[in-house]
């Protein structure tokens, strides 16, 4: 299996703090792998290291390179000169806590091909369309698509932001503990759906929840001590890598 | 049950502080409406002038406060729109876009800015205007686009702190969404933090309207005259409500005379509430077009 993502001495600091320091690892395509580890580690830094997010954050600095294989293509998009923008949408990413924005259903997942210059309405209803169906969702929104996002359960909410984060045709999906904030139920839709991206995605889970750790991985990495390693204890029950 | 008693006398500072506050505005509105509400006829707005070809200018009005109602929207509206686009854009740029020292002396001058007594603005203005007399042209003095110009300097810092602290509010998780879809900063903060941060913003300009339509002290220097007319041109002379209520309260001659001051207050309450009631209407016309719209 080719490797989809390389880190190479990656460091983060927020001012004079160390996050992390010289963390070296590849990720594989069409794996799954999990990063744990202890609260305030930098496991959403580290995330936010391969889609560039942390230089929108005040007083952060990243260093080191990161590559990510882009349609067939190595690529150092660490490097200033490869667009943020573009990167973003090819490295999607799901946070904590489903950040729907103050707007209807349809217009949250059309928002970032409407960023894109995209005016068809027939094939932004396309787009939303497939989008919602891969987040398993578009049974439970199809007759109520101009209603406000905020509304929806927050499971639906959440399924709602990766059917945003998948409209573009990512290659690489990042969830920063996607089910955090669920119920067991929820939380296991979304854990099918993960298991459902990594056939044809590389993607990428903080988790805290062990449980779910076991069900989903192909690799279990931590995150502590500035460091980052494969967790022995945790991958000898991951069989599917 | 010490806590319970600490809790009950938090309760009674809290509801007592907010009934107090409200119940003072409330008896000073009630006052203001008890003793103008007699005044408000309509030879208070145009005097022996017929109303209706009054209200549209075709008869001027000279013992009326027609002209002067016109006065005061016309200053409070020239002096928005000098001041709103200008501290929405510093504001952003301050919240955005400025870092470090620039940020930290930007912050400071403002809030200097801030702090600066309307009079001392109004010296400013009239400053100002026997420059322009002496240097530019003969022709130019206190006029109705100088007191706009300078009730506009008096409310911006409003302004731009409103803008700034509703930019810096926001969640990081909102800040960050549409980044992570791949939006470029301009449009992250027209598509998302604008649009969200909206009502607040909304508020800083609505109190930058009431600010506006009821200082003296500035239009006092700059431009506003006990008779003028109604406004003709922006380089000339106007009335407004507000000089006219202090004009009459510390000068004057009868009981009467007390009273349509009194009507003037009221009438400048409610000019101020029909400019709140526009501001509304136009925050929430934006903000359904912007979540809302195709």
């Amino acid at each position: 299996m080719g490797v989809k993502i390389r880190l190479e001495k990656v460091s983060f600091r927020y001012g004079t703090r160390f996050v992390f320091q010289d963390i070296s690892v590849d990720f594989h395509e069409h794996e799954l792998a999990v990063i744990v580890g202890p609260s305030g580690q930098g496991k959403s830094t580290l995330l936010m290291c391969l889609n560039r997010l942390w230089e929108e954050i005040p007083g952060a600095r990243m260093e080191g390179k990161v590559w990510i294989t882009l349609d067939g293509q190595p690529r150092c998009v660490s490097d200033p000169s490869f667009p943020a923008t573009t990167l973003r949408r090819r490295v999607a990413m799901v946070f904590q806590t489903p950040n729907p924005l103050p707007m209807t259903i349809f217009n949250n997942v059309a928002f970032p091909h409407k960023l894109l210059g995209v005016r068809d309405r027939n094939s932004l209803e396309e787009t939303v369309r497939k989008a919602l169906m891969k987040a398993y969702l578009w049974d439970e929104v199809k007759d109520r698509l101009h209603e406000d996002a905020r509304h929806l359960s927050g499971g639906q909410q959440q399924r709602l932001c990766i059917a945003r984060a998948l409209s573009l045709d990512p290659e690489v999906v990042l969830l920063d503990e996607p089910t955090s904030s669920l119920d067991e139920k929820a939380a296991r839709v979304i854990e099918n759906l993960l298991l459902d991206l990594k056939r044809r995605l590389t993607v990428i889970v903080v988790s805290h929840a062990t449980d779910q750790v076991r069900r989903l991985a192909d690799r279990v990495f931590r995150l502590q001590d500035g460091s980052l390693r494969l967790d022995p204890s945790l991958s000898l029950f991951c069989v599917r890598y | 049950m010490k806590t319970t008693g600490r809790f009950f006398v938090l309760n009674i500072w809290v509801v007592g502080s907010a009934l107090a506050v409200v119940s003072g505005a409330g008896v000073v509105i009630g006052f203001v409406i008890w003793r103008g509400v007699p005044a408000l006829r309509p030879s208070l707005l145009f005097g022996s002038a017929p109303p209706w070809k009054a209200f549209w200018g075709h008869v001027p009005v000279f013992d009326g406060l027609w002209p002067a109602v016109l006065g005061t929207v016309s200053v409070v509206l020239l002096a928005v729109g000098f001041a709103v686009p200008l501290g929405l854009a510093a504001g952003i740029y301050l919240a955005e876009f400025a870092r470090g020292r620039t940020k930290q002396m930007l912050s400071v001058a403002f809030d200097i800015l801030a702090g600066i007594p309307s009079i001392v603005i109004g010296l400013f203005g009239f400053s100002l205007s026997l420059s322009l007399h002496r240097f530019v042209s003969p022709r130019i003095g206190p006029c109705l686009l100088l007191s706009g110009f300078c009730l506009g300097v008096l409310v911006l810092p409003y302004l731009i702190r409103a803008v700034q602290s509703a930019l810096e509010g926001l969640p990081l998780s909102l800040r960050l969404t549409a980044l992570s879809l791949g939006a470029h900063r301009i449009q992250n903060l027209r598509y998302v933090l604008l649009p969200s941060s909206l009502n607040a913003i909304a508020t800083g300009v609505i109190l930058a309207i009431g600010r506006c339509a009821e200082d003296t002290a500035v239009i006092l220097l700059t431009g506003a005259v006990a008779l003028a007319g109604k406004p003709r041109s922006l380089l000339e002379n106007f009335e407004a409500l507000p000089f006219y209520i202090y004009y009459v309260s510390s000068q004057y001659t009868s009981a009467e005379e007390l009273q349509r001051g009194f009507g003037a207050a009221i009438i400048l309450l409610t000019i101020s509430l029909g400019l709140y009631l526009i501001a509304l209407s136009i925050r929430h016309g934006i903000g359904r077009r912007v979540f809302y719209g195709r």
